[in-house]
């Protein structure tokens, strides 16, 4: 209330100095930092008003004020604002304390925040200047390597999200963390402006992910989106544009290389050669690579903000728009967005405000067929193939049996002929209201909509561009609307007696998720060139046609509460409840409670310490059990799936007479509950020397229980090759350590900070009743971390003739030059079936990410690496190459051709040993990679406002020793080790840009 | 102003407690029925009994999967395609042979989709169901007809629905077909003889005596044979088509009395099936360049048999014509004649297969769009069992039984509809036990080429083995035939049965140990 009146009469009192026109009063004043450096460049602002100025090189200001009643409010990067009353001064000097060791700045955990020294979890606190030089154009991509604990695993494909992982990968479903948005939790990675975010908080360990109850498991990403500035006016402008390339080409055989092995992988199979393999007369020599990828595929992003506000009022407006191009031609990611973010003091009780963001987001993708994808298909097709043939039927490339057996699509074929995209238009936002209901008593209600439109269209035309087959024209339409409403009433207490703090919060909140979609397909029946055209029924004859659609609905309903303590600001209690209901499974396990407690003890603040050097200390422990449930909706009921022609029927009669039939569409436990986690974390923060050192640990362990397992089934239940049901049956151990050191240097001439972090987690199974899971190349057993990499070991090529007969593979007699495998059972005959041994463990030793930010005078460089160390790959591509006589062969390939090579023997046998997956084929899939370079030049325009040049480069350097196209892809959870090729690999970019604000 | 703060206060609280309070927790799938709701009348048996036959002409079955594995492995068939299909018809696959693994997962799928059927039916009060079950259970008896025959009598014993967690156990010796006997005795009991003509191409009683009398061949067991195929030849239910050909021409479904179990394609209907279905069912002689290969092409001894004798007029073996393409041919496939495709393509074999070919399907769509195929509009009915067949098998029972000359009158039935002579005309005088004997294997090939019985034959013969590759001799002509030469690689010990999929094994170590040689 009395700040209410002190600013009441601020505001009265400058309206009544501008009646008194021109009464200016001068002010003087030097900024240093607490060694009495001098800060160049400081902003100073008079307070509620658009006046300021910045300290030139010898740290001095001049500024004219309307008052001397006035306040200054002093910013300098790294450093604490400062609010400076003048109090009747003309002269003022300002000493900046640096900002990392206050401990005072306010962190979102999740139905309210609370000061960053209170914190008593793991709660990663994202520095969102350094997110912003990411030229990422999502979030969780700029995300990589930031945090301690938090994995991210990417492609370069444009508007492709990148998957996050917290504390590694512990769930058989789903391991995405829970986003929330503004207090919206969503289930989908967040497709929002990077520029409009304000902070990013990770709530990493179950203690303090607690709150989000039954999704909380995987970690929550708390993102809060920028509000108005109170102060005054800023403008904000950035643009930049520049070129990205894949960073890598594969080393494959040219085609006199290509054909030696091939000729010499048929005369072993006693087949006859191919005749362009056998004949090379023709001259082709195909580079694959470089007919389909794109060496300067363009990007530019623009951004353009408006701060604005008052007092009473703040508006913060967001425009904002992308379009990156893909390193393949015909890939490209545009968006279009705007936000709009209000909050007004309807008086000194009631808050109201919204945050509302609209995209527009298209993704035109890679195109697959066959499940295939373009780059895979580049990577494997046959030098001896031209890229055009005016011969073939659609005049595209392509083999034939006798010539280049290959059933690789020409890729510049699929890229001309097939096209898709994905438009999606998103509709965000809340509005909330926030009321003083008694002194101590504040109410929030928030009711929220996540709206997303999506539109896809496949299609494609009639042709042939790969041998012996070919496909059908094609046209697909598919649109589908999710819609999610949230709403919240929030009630909170606070208060502090002598020199207890305590609040109570209490929560009601519900969620519903709708989904539906619709679409039709045609499939062959229309011969025109022209791909672009409608669906209707003079396109195609209605056996051609088919059309889909389903809805669903989901509903989570939930109570939450929260209890903090804190005494003396040295003893911390943090104490969540969180009681879940939700409509994904059965009524008799349909509620869930997930309780956390958290203590921390700033050491710091008790009277017996005292270590000069140690600024800050504190010791947190915490325990929380959290959910998960990486199921889809209505996953406990059996369905029973009746249709008619084309899908569960039967003809029967004399005519044609099409019956409807039923079977079962799944095989379902009805006893589908929750996973769960229950985790212990420890954590140690400590700054040292005023906050040039700052050290933030955790160790943490804990069971996974009752996951949920996409258990293969017997064949003997019906299920089909590959059938499986979902089960709460297994059980995991995790446990892992992260720390994050902070090294600042900012009071010499040359500024610099260096941020590195380093983690480790690590996952065994502790329970897989129903046996283990395989995956490519790949099981998960007992006593592992999920997906170790499974095939026979490999042992060098048969070199002598003695050698032949101490292991065989069944009915096989080897030649000289033959893989020779590990015999694990010691049976005398390797197998497939009983000779497979893990070797290879896909899971990182070390994780880490190395941040260095150093500024001097007006030029300011960054450089961020990030790295994993100690983790094994499966070359599925490599193994996909040299196996098999369909497809080219990989550049390092050294088979052992007439009485000279080290790899095994080419051979077009397709039952050969040589071609079965073996530990030939793993690698070491460590890296490190210069993930971000930015140099900046801050011209020196101080009145006018701030012009920043920048220079940055993504992605320039990599240290590997991998082989394959890119040691960063996306993998399937019972496999994360294999690289089987039919990924996007991450591309290099170089970009220049600029950013002006007023 | 405090009274306006208050009642906004008010105004947000209703707001907040009302707007969407009422969320339900509980969701009913609307795409679906489920279970609970389901297997309540007789049209959800229908309806249930209709999803079990829906599986049948999948690709993994009739529709492509099966006829290609069974033709490749028999003296009849050969193939162009390298990989798992050249593995498969020479004896070098592996492990991991598609073949070998579809195979088990098709037919327990569809005994799976039986079981629903069976297993609810049975523990149903409701009335009128008999029959539903009955064909029910003789598509469990077909599954492990088929399954017996390719991987041995020690596969899973399934009788019921499976839950996730149940892991079957393995079957004894012998006690799989004593189970298929008990599902076809119990079937024959309550299945009629014939549908309405809207129902054709349901399961009849005429069927499942077919299928027993077949599983009692399998085993030897002739006098079981014999009593079952003469009491079904006595029903008078099924008799030869007068024209050889009009059992493989399009839709021949009415009247057709020879035919005792088909597969019913839905002709030309939607893509996603009719595309689907014959995928294995245009075969060529050699790859062309309208995308048709040789995936399945016929052994030159299958070509062979039919030049052994002329029929009554002096004129080729008729059946011939239609049972393959080849230089003999006056019929065209996809529009060309045999010395276009000699011409314009790589002939792998001297012959193809032609009666289930969707020749007519494929010619249209030539006709109608690029030049290329399209896999469409196909959806020929294939036949499982004959009447043709059932006389043959019968003639071989007397045979065993001792009953010799008895048996040429049957084997001059099926000879006398394809205008051949009799036996005895073109051998000269009747025959040994040991001559018809092997005299049946030639009848046998020339009557039912392509249609994917050889396979069981050669196993119930004991013929299924490297000595395939030996030539063989007609009796009645004295005609010597070189046979398969692709049997010289059967690996004694090992190829005798397909391997149990790995993957089961992982899952179900009941069914350990694997089969010989694997």
């Amino acid at each position: 209330m009395k700040i209410y009146q002190k600013a009441t009469l601020v505001i009265l009192f400058g309206m009544f100095c501008s009646v008194k026109a021109n009464a200016q009063y001068t002010i003087n004043g030097k900024v240093t930092d607490e060694s009495q450096e001098v800060l160049p460049g400081a902003n100073i602002k008079v307070k509620g008003t658009s006046s300021g100025t910045a300290t030139n090189r010898e740290g001095l200001f001049q500024l004219n004020v309307m008052s001397l009643s006035d306040t200054l409010i002093v910013s300098y990067l790294g450093f604490q604002t400062q609010e400076i009353p003048i109090n009747g001064r003309t002269s003022i000097d300002i000493i900046m304390p640096v900002s990392s060791i206050s401990g005072e700045e306010v962190v979102v955990v999740g139905y309210g925040s609370q000061r960053k020294k209170d914190l008593t979890g793991a709660v990663g606190i994202v520095e969102m200047e350094e997110l912003a030089k990411s030229l990422s154009t999502n979030v969780t991509d700029r995300l990589q390597g930031r945090i301690p604990g938090v994995t991210v695993s990417k492609t370069g494909e444009p508007g492709s999200l990148g998957d996050i992982t917290i504390r590694g990968v512990s769930f058989f479903g789903d391991n995405n963390p829970l986003f929330v948005i503004d207090g919206i939790p969503t289930e989908d990675s967040p497709n929002i402006n990077p520029t409009d975010i304000e902070s990013i908080q990770i709530l990493k360990d179950a203690s303090s992910s607690a709150i989000y109850g039954s999704r909380a498991a995987n970690g929550v990403v708390v993102i809060t989106t920028k509000k108005g500035n109170a102060d005054k006016m800023s403008v904000s402008f950035e643009s930049q544009a520049g070129i990205q390339q894949f960073s890598k080409k594969l080393d494959v055989v040219n085609t006199a290389e290509f054909a030696r092995i091939h000729n010499a992988a048929y005369d072993n199979a006693g087949l006859p050669r191919r005749n362009w393999s056998d004949d090379l007369t023709r001259g082709v020599d195909t580079d694959w690579q470089k007919a389909v990828f794109d060496d300067a595929a363009s990007f530019r992003e623009n951004n353009i903000s408006i701060s604005s506000g008052s007092e009473k009022s703040k508006v913060y407006l967001n425009l904002n728009n992308t379009d990156q191009n893909g390193t393949i031609n015909k890939t490209r990611f545009q968006r279009v967005g705007v936000r709009l973010n209000t909050e007004f003091d309807l008086n000194d009780k009631i808050i109201v405000g919204q945050n509302l963001a609209v995209s527009k987001t298209r993704q035109i993708g890679q195109q697959y067929l066959d499940g295939q994808g373009v780059i895979y298909n580049t990577l494997m097709m046959f030098p001896t193939i031209p890229v055009y043939d005016p011969t073939t039927i659609s005049g595209y490339g392509h083999g034939s049996i006798d010539d280049a057996e290959t059933y690789q699509f020409n890729p510049v074929g699929v890229r001309e002929m097939f096209n898709s995209y994905q438009d999606h238009t998103k509709i965000m936002g809340n509005i909330f209201t926030d009321v003083q209901l008694l002194k101590n008593l504040e109410y929030k209600f928030n009711f929220g909509a996540d709206i997303d439109m999506g539109a896809a269209r496949n299609f494609q035309r009639g042709g042939q561009i790969r041998t012996e087959i070919p496909h059908l024209s094609g046209l697909e339409e598919n649109s589908a609307e999710d819609l999610m409403l949230v709403i919240e009433n929030r009630l909170t207490y606070s208060n502090s007696i002598n020199n207890h703090q305590f609040s109570v919060m209490a929560t009601h909140t519900e969620q519903q998720f709708d989904f539906k979609q619709n679409g039709i397909s045609i499939n062959g029946g229309f011969d025109s060139d022209d791909p672009f055209f409608q669906i209707s029924s003079t396109t195609a004859s209605p056996e051609n046609i088919s059309t889909y659609g389903n809805q669903q609905t989901s509903t989570i309903r939930s109570f939450l509460g929260r209890l903090t303590y804190n005494f003396s600001d040295k003893y911390l209690l943090t104490a969540n409840v969180r009681r879940d209901g939700s409509s994904k499974f059965p009524e008799k396990n349909r509620w869930g409670t997930f309780p956390s407690v958290s203590a921390g003890w700033n050491i710091n603040e008790e009277s017996f310490f005292n270590v000069p050097f140690i600024t800050r200390l504190k010791l947190r422990a915490g325990y929380g059990v959290v959910g998960n449930a990486s199921i889809g909706n209505y996953a406990y009921q059996t369905l029973i799936a009746s249709s008619s022609a084309g899908g569960t029927n039967y003809n029967l009669g004399y005519g044609d007479r099409s019956v409807i039939g039923a079977i079962r569409e799944n095989l379902v436990n009805d006893d589908l509950k929750w996973e769960t986690l229950k985790e212990t974390n420890l954590g140690l923060d400590l700054v040292m020397f005023d906050g040039k050192l700052e050290f933030i640990g955790d160790y943490y362990f804990g069971d996974l229980e009752d996951l949920l397992v996409a258990a293969p089934v017997p064949g003997t239940t019906g299920e089909g090759i590959g059938g499986t049901t979902i089960i709460n049956v297994a059980t995991m151990e995790r446990s892992g350590w992260e720390f994050l050191v902070v090294f600042r240097e900012l009071k010499k001439s040359i500024k610099y900070d260096i941020t590195a972090n380093l983690f480790h987690t690590e996952n065994k199974v502790t329970s897989l009743p129903l046996g283990n899971l395989f995956g490519e190349y790949s099981i998960t057993t007992v006593g592992s971390p999920i997906g170790q990499i499974y095939t026979l070991g490999y042992q060098g090529i048969y070199k002598e003739a003695a050698e032949l007969n101490e292991y065989t593979v069944i009915n096989r007699i080897p030649y000289i030059g033959d893989a020779k495998y590990q015999d694990a059972n010691e049976d005398g005959n390797i197998s497939e079936g009983d000779d497979r041994v893990i070797v290879g463990d896909p899971n990182p030793d070390l994780e880490y990410g190395l941040n260095l930010n150093a500024y001097w005078k007006n030029f300011e460089l960054s450089v961020f690496f990030q790295g994993v160390h100690g983790r094994d790959i499966f070359n599925g591509v490599r193994y996909d190459m040299d196996t098999s006589p369909l497809t080219t062969y990989s550049g390092v390939y050294d088979p052992y051709i007439d009485g000279s090579g080290s790899d095994p023997r080419p051979t077009a046998d397709f039952g050969s040993p040589n071609n079965i997956a073996s530990s030939l084929y793993v690698e070491d899939g460590s890296y490190l990679r210069l993930k971000n370079l930015r140099v900046g030049y801050k011209v020196p325009w101080n009145n006018i406002g701030e012009l920043t040049l920048f220079a940055v480069g993504q992605n320039l350097l990599t240290f590997t020793g991998y082989s394959g196209m890119d040691p960063e892809f996306e993998s399937g959870i019972l496999a994360p080790g294999v690289d089987d090729g039919g990924g996007f690999p991450n591309v290099r970019i170089y970009n220049l840009g600029l950013n002006f604000s007023f | 102003m405090n009274k306006s703060i208050y009642k906004s206060i008010l105004l947000i609280l209703v707001i907040g407690i009302l707007t969407f309070s009422c969320t339900d927790l509980t969701q009913v799938n609307p795409n679906f029925e489920t279970e609970e709701s389901f297997w309540e009348t007789k049209e959800d048996f229908y309806q249930g009994l209709i999803g079990a036959y829906d599986f049948l002409q999948t690709g993994d079955m009739y529709a492509g999967q099966i006829q290609h594995t069974l033709n490749l492995l028999s003296d009849e068939g050969f193939t162009g395609q390298l990989g798992d299909p050249y593995n498969l018809a020479t004896f070098s696959s592996d492990l991991n042979n598609e073949f070998h693994v579809t195979l088990w997962y098709s037919f327990y799928t569809l005994i799976a989709r039986s079981y629903q059927v069976i297993e609810r039916g049975e523990n149903s009060d409701i009335s009128g169901i008999d029959g539903i079950i009955g064909e029910a259970k003789f598509l469990v008896a077909l599954s492990y007809y088929n399954l017996i025959t390719a991987y041995g009598d020690g596969i899973a014993f399934v009788d019921g629905i499976q839950s996730a967690s149940d892991k079957p156990r393995k079957a004894q010796p012998g006690e799989m077909w004593v189970f298929t006997e008990t599902l076809l005795t119990e079937a024959i009991m309550v299945l009629p003889k014939a549908y309405s003509s809207t129902e054709f191409g349901r399961i009849t009683k005429g069927a499942a005596q077919a299928l027993l009398a077949k599983v009692h061949m399998q085993q030897n067991d002739y006098d079981a044979a014999e009593l079952i195929l003469s009491e079904l030849i006595g029903s008078g239910q099924y008799k030869l088509n007068a024209n050889y050909e009009s059992n493989f021409t399009e839709e021949l479904t009415t009247g057709n009395k020879e035919v005792i179990f088909q597969i019913n394609f839905l002709h030309n209907g939607p893509q996603q099936e009719s595309d689907y279905n014959w995928f294995f069912r245009i075969n060529s002689p050699g790859e062309s360049s309208f995308g048709i290969w040789s995936d399945q092409v016929a052994t030159n001894f299958a070509l062979e048999s039919y030049l052994v004798e002329t029929d009554k007029d002096g004129n080729i073996d008729p059946r011939l014509n239609m049972s393959l393409f080849s230089n003999y041919s006056d019929k065209t496939l996809y529009g060309q004649t045999w010395e276009w495709w000699e011409s314009n393509a790589n002939i792998v074999s001297e012959a193809s297969f032609y009666k289930f070919n969707e020749n007519v399907a494929v010619l249209n769509e030539l006709n109608n769009g690029s030049g290329s195929v399209q896999w469409k509009n196909g959806g020929k009915d294939m036949i499982i069992i004959r009447y043709a067949d059932i006389l043959l098998l019968y003639a071989e029972a007397l045979n065993e039984n001792g009953k010799t000359l008895e048996a040429h009158n049957y084997i001059n039935i099926v000879r006398a509809r394809a205008n051949m002579n009799n036996l005895e005309v073109t051998a000269g005088a009747t025959l040994s036990q040991a001559e018809l004997r092997e005299q049946i294997k030639h009848e046998r090939l020339v009557e039912l080429c392509g249609e994917f019985i050889r396979w069981f034959d050669l196993k119930r013969w004991g013929e299924y083995g490297p000595q395939i590759a030996n030539d063989f001799t007609v009796p009645a002509t004295g005609n010597i035939i070189a046979r398969d030469q692709s049997f010289s690689n059967f690996r004694n010990g090992q190829d005798e049965l397909f391997p149990i999929p790995l993957d089961e094994l992982d899952l179900n170590p009941n069914l350990l140990p694997q089969n010989p040689g694997w």
